[in-house]
């Protein structure tokens, strides 16, 4: 398998992500999307890294997951406060800022 | 060595001072926002003492003229917004004090390591850093029915557009080889379709970090629901953070090579101008009109860098200043008119001449400063980056900017029409808190300084472009 | 066909079919347990590019600590709302103009110039060099992560925590 098979899979992976970051009305949904997208930029840097013989993009791996992780913790308790005071997670129903 | 890093640290060591001292204290406001407001005017003393063309790391991390002068910039800027938000009313500003110095703090010292990266993972590392505490600082009054909301959309934003910055990166890394952005001038100048393909991932992302269009949608919501003096803050220092990014990216020392990139950047200031002027024009919300309007400012910015020359960039960087001290002036007086009045409303201003006419008068001169009149700091602002664009025969361009210019002027000359023709509603003058008055104060001078006597400011800009094209 | 690309061809069938459930599926405790499969599936890809490490991080931090957040966070909400959340979409036809566009784009520039086939030998004992060039070229966004993930653990205790 080339590199470009790999990089390929990360782009399908990353537009599926993409998709549901537009369409998902859940902002949990959006949330997962983001997920997705995310997740296929590890796969792109550890393929690079591989298929180079360099370290440098697991390394930047291993950022970019720690990142997202304590970005997805903060998102939910968003999520969950907008939930207390709105009791509603959906995006639509964000309206009350229009104009 | 580490005399480079020295602000840095310093931010580091105040921010863990200002939480402990939060955690030690229960009660009432407490020394938090003074030893943070302190912590930030001594950082902005140390930075003089930096060495410029100092390097660590390899050169991962550099504190030269252009890291230097965004430093400054993102702690002079808050500076004054932690000085006004001193005289918020809330409880939760008063009760959580700690965390919320803490977080401006943090996201500072974000900023201005995001300004000295020059390596990918340092770059998005201080990215992140920067925007986590913003999210926080935008929800801070949680238990208001709008803040949440306004923080989950821009926390969306945020991490979707992280997320295409950071695919960006990847190609870029898998191109050159390194995470090094020494490599990018070569790689760029090669024009690999999958090098150009990450840089324009990475300008998409940067686009929604400042607000340029179409990702602009989140900030007049953000800006509507946030607090007035953070609002200030965030509607000026993260968008400088961004452009300072694409300078790094896209300039700095990538030559004629970068030219290829003219017409998109020179498109998408043209649409950022048009839309953020016609947006602007029917908001009743005070806020909400600052916010289109700033998106506006953030295309007339572009149009600087769209030159791609020394002289753009310099004046791009002289733009950010007199944008800083307009900007921010301006939402500082909302600030005040709002907690007397409890309302963003334009007709809020009306007869405030007659009620405060000094307020009137400082708010007069901002956006007089935002629609780019003759004598204070917008109108040389505006008048550098359209001759810069000119230079590079952009001529289009520099005549769609002059026409939203006097858009521009309709919609703010309506609140000075409200300020300055219309009788008030009530006779009391508007109460304005010493502390947000300082502020305010500031901000005049800032704006009419650089208006009478913008030499110095445009040497120094000059100054710092230059050496990113040698 | 060797092993690795019957791996290979496994796996991207298991990552891009969960990745569609992610965002095609109606009841979003699917979704989440979708994702965890999408998650580990890329920890199988790391695996077939020699990454161990960054397998077992992907396991350990991805996908068992982001899908407990998450079913955590759709448990309270839930609860809070007293019924069963759905979900549905919107704008499919712009998502998926967007996205088909995107895809065209980067394939079209992947397949344009022929990459890397062959994968240059490496260190046998990546963990101990990923490990030791954190430590020294990339210590200092180390360290601002240490400070970066303060930052977003005191976010999210500021907006869960119920009192005040």
């Amino acid at each position: 398998m080339g590199l470009q098979a790999y990089l390929i899979l990360a782009a399908v992976v990353f537009c599926i992500g993409l998709f549901g970051v537009i369409t998902r009305r859940n902002t949990i949904g959006i949330l997962l999307g983001i997920e997705l997208m995310l997740n296929s930029v590890n796969i792109n840097l550890v393929a690079f890294a591989r298929y180079s013989g360099d370290v440098t993009g697991m390394v930047f791996t291993v950022f970019t997951i720690c990142i997202t992780v304590t970005e997805a913790a903060l998102g939910l308790a968003i999520v969950i406060l907008l939930f207390r005071v709105r009791r509603t997670v959906t995006a639509d129903h964000l309206d009350l800022l229009k104009g | 060595m580490l005399t480079a890093l020295a602000p840095e640290l310093a931010l580091f060591a105040l921010a863990v001072l200002v939480l402990l001292i939060g955690s030690l204290r229960r009660t009432g406001r407490g020394p938090a926002g003074w030893l943070t407001l302190a912590g930030l005017v001594a950082t902005f003393a140390l930075t003089f003492a930096v060495p410029e063309g100092t390097s660590l790391l390899n050169g991962s991390f550099v504190q030269d003229g252009l890291s230097l002068f965004a430093t400054r910039l993102f702690l002079g800027s808050a500076a004054l917004s932690v000085l006004a938000s001193m005289t918020l009313r809330q409880a939760a500003f008063s009760r959580r004090s700690a965390e919320y110095h803490f977080a401006v703090i943090v996201s500072v010292l974000g900023m201005s390591v995001l300004a000295s990266a020059r390596e990918l993972i340092l770059l998005f590392v201080g990215f992140e850093l920067m925007s986590i505490p913003l999210f926080l600082l935008t929800g801070f009054l949680k238990r208001d029915a709008v803040a949440p909301e306004a923080a989950l959309k821009f926390f969306l934003v945020g991490t979707a557009s992280s997320a295409v910055i950071v695919y960006g990166m990847s190609f870029v890394y898998g191109v050159t080889g390194s995470t090094s952005l020494a490599g990018i001038p070569a790689a760029m100048a090669e024009g690999h379709p999958l090098m150009m393909l990450g840089m324009a991932f990475l300008l998409a992302g940067l686009g929604f970090k400042i607000a340029a269009f179409p990702f602009h949608m989140w900030a007049p919501d953000t800006y509507q629901a946030a607090s007035t003096p953070f609002v200030a803050w965030l509607s000026v220092a993260p968008k400088a953070a961004g452009f300072v990014a694409i300078i790094r990216l896209f300039v700095e020392g990538v030559g004629a090579a970068a030219l290829i990139w003219m017409p998109a950047v020179a498109v998408l200031a043209g649409m950022t101008m048009v839309t953020g002027n016609l947006m602007a024009i029917p908001q009743q919300n005070i806020k909400r009109l600052l916010a289109y309007s700033g998106i506006a400012h953030i295309g007339y910015m572009l149009v600087g860098l769209a030159a791609l020359s020394s002289s753009g960039v310099a004046m791009m960087l002289f733009y950010l200043v007199a944008y800083t001290f307009g900007n921010m002036g301006a939402f500082l007086v909302v600030q005040a008119v709002a907690q007397s009045e409890q309302s963003e409303g334009i007709d809020a201003y009306r007869g405030l001449a007659q009620r405060s006419p000094l307020l009137a008068l400082a708010m007069l001169i901002f956006l007089l400063s935002l629609g780019g009149i003759p004598f204070v700091a917008g109108f040389w602002a505006k008048l550098y980056v359209f001759w810069a664009a000119i230079e590079r025969g952009m001529y289009g361009l520099v005549f769609l900017g002059a026409i939203v210019t006097v858009v521009a002027l309709y919609y703010y000359l309506l609140v000075a029409r409200r300020m300055y023709i219309e009788a008030p509603e009530r006779p009391e003058p508007v109460p304005v808190p010493g502390l947000l008055g300082a502020a305010i104060a500031v901000c005049v001078i800032g704006v009419v300084g650089m208006g009478l006597y913008p030499a110095p400011w445009v040497t120094l800009a000059m100054r710092v472009a230059s050496t990113l094209f040698s | 066909m060797t092993g690795e690309a019957l791996a290979f061809w496994g796996l991207a069938v298991i990552l891009v079919g969960s990745a569609l459930a992610v965002v095609l599926t109606k009841n979003l405790f699917h979704a989440v347990l979708w994702l965890a499969l999408a998650l580990t599936g890329t920890a199988g890809v790391f695996l077939l590019l020699d990454a161990e490490f960054l397998a077992a991080v992907q396991l350990l931090l991805y996908a068992g600590g982001i899908v407990t957040i998450v079913v955590f966070a759709i448990v309270v909400t839930e609860r809070l709302v007293g019924e069963r959340i759905s979900q549905t979409s919107r704008r499919i036809a712009a998502g998926a103009i967007v996205a088909a566009g995107i895809l065209a784009a980067v394939v079209s520039a992947v397949m344009e110039r022929p990459l890397a086939l062959e994968r240059p030998p490496m260190e046998s004992d990546l963990t101990q060099i990923i490990g030791e060039t954190v430590m020294t070229r990339f210590v200092l966004p180390f360290e601002l992560l240490a400070v970066l993930m303060l930052a977003g653990l005191m976010g999210a205790i500021y907006f869960a925590r119920p009192d005040d």
